[in-house]
């Protein structure tokens, strides 16, 4: 060993100028590293015809470089003998390693990976060697050389390893080994020179003939000058280009992390497991800084997932764990993009929290009523199925009580709706505490509340029924006022009243509506024979719309006749429905209804306008009576209404004499003697019904001027026999005349009570006696048969 | 702004624990309404109450609530609510006190009772000032 490093010292000392082997050196080391800076530019270069160019380019000066070393070294041999180059070895030379070196760079980038890269190293190194010895082949001495078989093979060897190591440092992951590359290749280089120089000696030989073709020292000089120049240039090039790109690259990168921190999702790049970046909606998201994230394990930010598991272009559910060690619900894709020249895997994470809560709030909201808190009619009906599918198992019983507040809707129009809400709000209260436990109360909607309870029996269900009834009744003070409602309820137990939650449910409606119908504040418990009359209303209801819309609604009169001379002085119509099968239905049942359908509006307008026509028919002076309903008359288009129908009828106002009742003007407000005021301006003469069985009737009268006033029919019946029906007529007669006003008896059928009547000083008489209803033209006939009498 | 009101209702305690959880009543009235500003005062005869209380219009709107959602109560019936100048009991937290059978016909304990709004509210405050001199 010591031996050979003497050899090659003496040769390197004794037998070359040093000077020039240092710039051989140097050239050799330019070239090496501007051979990979070359070789950077091309794995950069986007486009294939760049990537040619400047491959080529890199060969070129991979194979100048190689070359240009050897003759440098070559020149800086000085044997003691004079040398020349022969012309065609020295070109050949350079040849081969511009084509063994472009063989290699094509293995080794057309084979990616380590094996690739040891072939393309080989076939490199075998280029060193194979121009070192092709350019010795032309080295003229005047003698023999002489070659040491160890020293070859060492040159060889040294070459290929060195060129293999720098293939594979130059693929490295890591930079300062990349950066290795250059060196390692110049030391392959000068290494395989210098160990076949060592290997040559010269045997001085007078009968070799020195050849004359050959290149002259001087020459070779000129030429590897202007090579080591080619190589300087193309250096110089290859790093502008390579540093152009690196700026580009470091911009493209600085513009992709602002992107990425724009992004509202986490973005991580993986390179394998390993995290290489993240942006800040996820440093945000976990609570963490990039620092103390990069270099980690995927599965570190997602517990029991790898970055591998991550689905590319399906979203999957999964969690992240921030610092705290929490659990955020995340929905992950993944994405594979190549950065550089390796692929990565992003992941992008997106925090669930927000989603998740808005559903769930969707999902509160969907089943609970907003004002109350309660149940709604929603989670009403799903619980309610729940239950009796759970109580029929049992063989248990269960009530549902429907609830519906009375005189709610006065609060509401005139407290206003937030008064309204309030009172709802607390009703929820009051129901709650009264129920036990296992209970449900739900709000349906409105006033409208439901409760389902388990009940031993129909005794258990109305007890309950009382409490809520009870609970509910109870004043409420809210803001300084005090609201007094209360509440119906129905009641159907289960499974006698309805096996479904639908017909249960119905059952429990019309007990509620039978509740209503017997005067509110109380429960009724279903029975059979509720849905029998609901259904007979429901016809009749029917019934009464097809009536309208057919004409089977009539007007008959009821004459009126003066008291003392019984001189015809008018006519009250009368609304009568005869059905075709049920025959005639009376009033009392079919106004109530019509007034409860709201049809009340379009029928006394109908019967107005027919009395109107019918009476403009008749001879002066007969007079028509024409019934207003409480509703009409708070209708603020009545007066319009009745001028209209004078104008379209020409009956002289002072022929219609309009008849309200006592409870018209209970709920007044003022504008009902408002009403009243402008149609007895216009002649309209008004005068109250049914007088004597309201609440404090004088108060009404003085403080309205009525033209008249009748005396409601149960009084005429009793009179003159009853003695306490006789004082009260008495009293309305004495108040009439006292006032001004003339006084109607209605329903005199006997003779004794027109008698009675007309001693008590009742100005206006009708009833059976006189006439029973008749039709419009009857009047005027009967009108003009008593006028021909009397004449 | 202050505001009295005046309310009548029957207890449904049973008899033989109604004095002590009566008494147990009073005294958890007493702590809260000192809290709230609310003073008035409390009769108990044959089964009914009959208590005044004042105080300003949100507590007191608050702890009637209360007692409309209590089921010790039955038949709550307001009998007098609205703003007044000054407070008829100041100084009593809440004073009770149980009058015998022969005062009962004269308060409007039971419906249809005769007695007016001042004259319960000046009954009120005798009896209790009674007891609570003779206590």
């Amino acid at each position: 060993m010591q031996g050979a490093l003497d050899t090659l010292a003496t040769c390197l000392v004794r037998e070359h100028d040093l000077r020039i082997v240092i710039l051989a050196g140097i050239v050799c080391a330019i070239g090496m590293h501007s051979a990979y800076a070359i070789g950077g530019v091309v794995a950069r270069s986007p486009q294939s015809r760049e990537r040619l160019v400047w491959g080529a380019a890199g060969t070129l000066a991979t194979a100048s470089a190689i070359w240009a070393t050897h003759f440098i070294a070559m020149l800086a041999h000085r044997p003691g003998v004079p040398v020349g180059f022969a012309l065609a070895e020295t070109v050949a030379s350079w040849l081969l390693a511009a084509a063994l070196v472009g063989l290699g760079s094509l293995i080794a980038i057309g084979k990616p990976g380590p094996a690739g890269r040891t072939a393309g190293g080989i076939v490199s190194g075998l280029a060193i060697s194979a121009m070192h010895y092709t350019g010795m082949a032309g080295y003229d001495v005047p003698g023999t050389l002489a070659w040491a078989p160890g020293w070859v093979v060492a040159s060889v060897l040294s070459g290929v390893v060195f060129s293999v190591a720098s293939a594979h440092a130059a693929w490295s992951k890591r930079r300062p080994v990349r950066a290795l590359a250059g060196s390692l290749l110049t030391l392959g280089v000068v290494l395989t020179h210098f160990l076949g120089m060592a290997a040559v000696s010269i045997a001085p030989d007078p009968l070799v003939q020195f050849s004359p073709g050959a290149v002259a020292p001087e020459v070779l000089l000129v030429l590897v000058t202007n090579a080591a120049f080619l190589i300087l240039a193309l250096a110089l090039v290859a790093v502008w280009v390579s540093v152009r790109f690196e700026r580009r690259r470091r911009a493209e990168a600085r513009r992709l992390r602002h992107f990425a921190d724009v992004a509202v999702e986490g973005l991580v790049v993986c390179d394998g497991e390993r995290i290489i970046g993240l942006n800040r909606s996820l440093e945000r998201m976990l609570g963490r800084s990039r620092e103390a994230v990069l270099g980690r394990a995927f599965a570190e930010i997602v517990p029991g997932m790898t970055a591998a598991d991550v689905p590319v272009g399906t979203e999957a559910d999964a969690a992240v764990e921030d610092a705290a060690g929490t659990r955020i619900p995340v929905r992950i894709v993944a994405q594979d993009i190549a950065l550089g020249d390796t692929a990565h895997r992003v992941v992008a994470i997106r925090d669930q929290r927000e989603r998740l809560s808005t559903e769930a709030e969707i999902r509160r909201l969907a089943h609970l009523d907003p004002l109350t808190g309660l149940p709604n009619r929603r989670s009403f009906g799903e619980e309610l199925a729940r239950r009796l599918a759970e109580t029929a198992r049992r063989s248990d019983r269960l009530a549902l009580f429907m609830l519906d507040l009375d005189r709610f809707k006065p609060v509401n129009d005139t407290l206003g709706h937030a008064m309204g809400d309030a009172l709802l709000r607390r009703l929820a209260r009051r129901l709650g505490a009264a129920l036990r436990e296992g209970d449900m109360l739900a709000r349906l909607g409105g006033d409208e509340f439901a409760v389902i309870a388990r009940v031993d029996g129909a005794a258990e269900a109305e007890a309950l029924a009382d409490r809520l009834i009870e609970v509910a009744r109870r004043p409420y003070l809210i803001d300084g006022h005090v609201l007094e409602v209360g509440a119906s309820i129905g009641i159907a137990l289960f499974p006698r009243d309805g096996r479904t939650p639908d017909t249960l449910a119905q059952s429990a409606d019309i007990a509620l509506y039978a509740a209503k119908e017997a005067g509110r504040g109380r429960w009724r418990l279903f029975e059979t024979e509720m849905t029998t009359r609901r259904q007979q209303r429901r016809a009749l209801e029917l019934d009464l719309r097809r009536a309208i819309a057919r004409g089977e609604l009539e007007v008959h009169y009821q004459p009126q006749i003066e008291a003392g001379t019984g001189a015809f002085t008018g006519a009250e119509a009368l609304l009568r429905w005869t059905h075709p099968t049920r025959g005639p239905v009376s009033p009392a049942v079919f106004v109530p209804l019509a007034e409860e359908l709201g049809l009340i509006g379009e029928i006394g307008e109908w019967v107005l306008r027919t009395a109107c026509r019918d009476a403009a028919s008749w001879p002066e002076p007969l007079t028509v009576a024409v019934n207003l309903s409480p509703i009409q008359l708070r209708s603020p288009d009545l007066v319009d209404m009745v001028f209209r129908i004078l104008d379209e009828t020409s009956l002289a106002p002072h022929r219609l004499e309009l008849e309200i009742t006592e409870t018209a003007l209970i709920e007044d407000d003022g504008s009902t003697l408002a009403t009243l005021g402008a149609l007895r301006a216009r002649g309209i003469r008004i005068s109250m019904d049914d007088f004597g069985t309201g609440y404090s009737s004088l108060s009404y009268l003085s403080r309205f001027p009525f033209d008249k006033i009748k005396i409601d029919q149960s009084f005429i019946r009793l009179a003159p026999d009853d003695a306490g029906s006789a004082s009260i007529v008495r009293a309305i007669t004495t108040l009439g005349s006292r006032l001004g006003m003339a006084v109607t008896a209605e329903g005199v059928e006997t003779e004794a009570q027109r008698r009675f009547m007309e001693a008590e000083g009742a100005t206006q008489l009708q009833g059976y006696l006189i006439s029973k209803p008749v039709s419009a033209a009857t009047v005027a006939a009967m009108f003009r048969e008593r006028s021909r009498a009397r004449a | 702004m202050l505001y009295r009101l005046v309310y009548r209702s029957r207890h449904a305690l049973a008899a033989e624990t109604a004095s002590r959880e009566l008494d147990e009543l009073v005294t958890r009235a007493r702590a809260a309404n000192a809290r709230a500003g609310i003073t008035g005062a409390l009769l108990l005869a044959d089964g009914h109450f009959l208590q005044a209380i004042e105080g300003p219009l949100e507590p007191l709107e608050a702890l009637f609530e209360r007692i409309c959602t209590d089921f010790r109560h039955r038949d709550v019936q307001l009998l007098e609510f609205g703003p007044v100048e000054e407070r008829l009991f100041a100084g009593w937290a809440m004073e009770a006190a149980e009058v015998g059978a022969e005062l009962v016909a004269r308060l409007p304990l039971a419906a249809g009772g005769a007695a007016s709004g001042a004259l319960t509210l000046e009954l009120l405050r005798s009896q209790v000032e009674a007891s609570r001199a003779a206590g």
